[in-house]
């Protein structure tokens, strides 16, 4: 499923998938494969994103 | 004493190869402290065991061949060969899944470098044909191993320079 908050959230920081990905220090391919639901990352990464997003794991990762 | 002159100089070619990626990952900035991230490194295990599973195929059907008396080649050419597509397709299945690079680091120099060793491959390979040097009694020789070379790294290449296309679109 594709996790369209984070895209969100990253589209109101106005950071493009590269620039995050260099933030928290990862690839654009895994920025991208997040997003889309390809991939899911650890937890250890979860919270690099939420902390360079300034969002909670709830905001950005949480499924109702 | 030919076809040992060749594998010499194929291993002298190899460890040329690493010598020119080494210098080619400090010129591109590739770092100690810079590693793969997480998902790449799932999807490296992922290409490592393809590429494995790819060369134990093919090295049983070596096996089979020489069985049954179809081999239509000379040793070691088919094993030289299994490994060189093995390592091939581990190189390709990893750029495919942008595991290939470190993050951030710059491909520019490596598909340079991966241009040049096609090219001299390919060279080397027509050069090798012109002189009827492979084929032997009617079976392919070790020299052919550079045709083969020349297909991976050609194909290595071309993964490079698709996955780089296909990055850019989905920008």
């Amino acid at each position: 499923m594709k996790n369209l908050n984070m895209k969100a959230a990253r589209a109101a920081k106005d950071y493009s998938q590269q620039q995050l990905a260099d933030i928290v220090g990862v690839t654009r391919q895994t920025i991208n494969a997040i997003e889309k639901g390809d991939y899911n990352p650890t937890i250890k990464l979860c919270l690099a994103i939420c902390k360079a997003l300034d969002k909670t794991l709830d905001e950005l990762f949480w499924e109702d | 004493m030919k076809d040992a002159m060749i594998l010499a100089a194929s291993i002298g070619a190899a460890f040329m190869v690493a010598m020119i990626a080494g210098i080619s990952r400090r010129v591109t900035g590739r770092q100690a402290d810079k590693q793969f991230d997480e998902r790449q490194i799932i999807a490296r295990n992922q290409a490592y065991m393809t590429g494995f599973f790819v060369t134990l195929l093919l090295m049983m059907a070596d096996v089979l061949l020489k069985l049954t008396g179809k081999a239509f080649y000379i040793d070691p050419l088919a094993e030289l060969s299994a490994v060189c597509i093995g390592i091939g397709v581990f190189a390709i299945l990893a750029i495919w899944n942008g595991a290939f690079l470190v993050p951030a680091q710059n491909p520019g120099l490596l598909i340079l470098l991966y241009g040049v060793i096609t090219v001299e491959r390919i060279l080397r390979f027509l050069s090798s044909l012109k002189n009827g040097e492979c084929f032997s009694d009617g079976k392919l020789t070790l020299a052919s191993i550079n045709g083969v070379l020349a297909f991976t790294f050609f194909a290595i290449l071309a993964a490079f320079l698709l996955k780089q296309h296909s990055d850019r679109s989905e920008d």
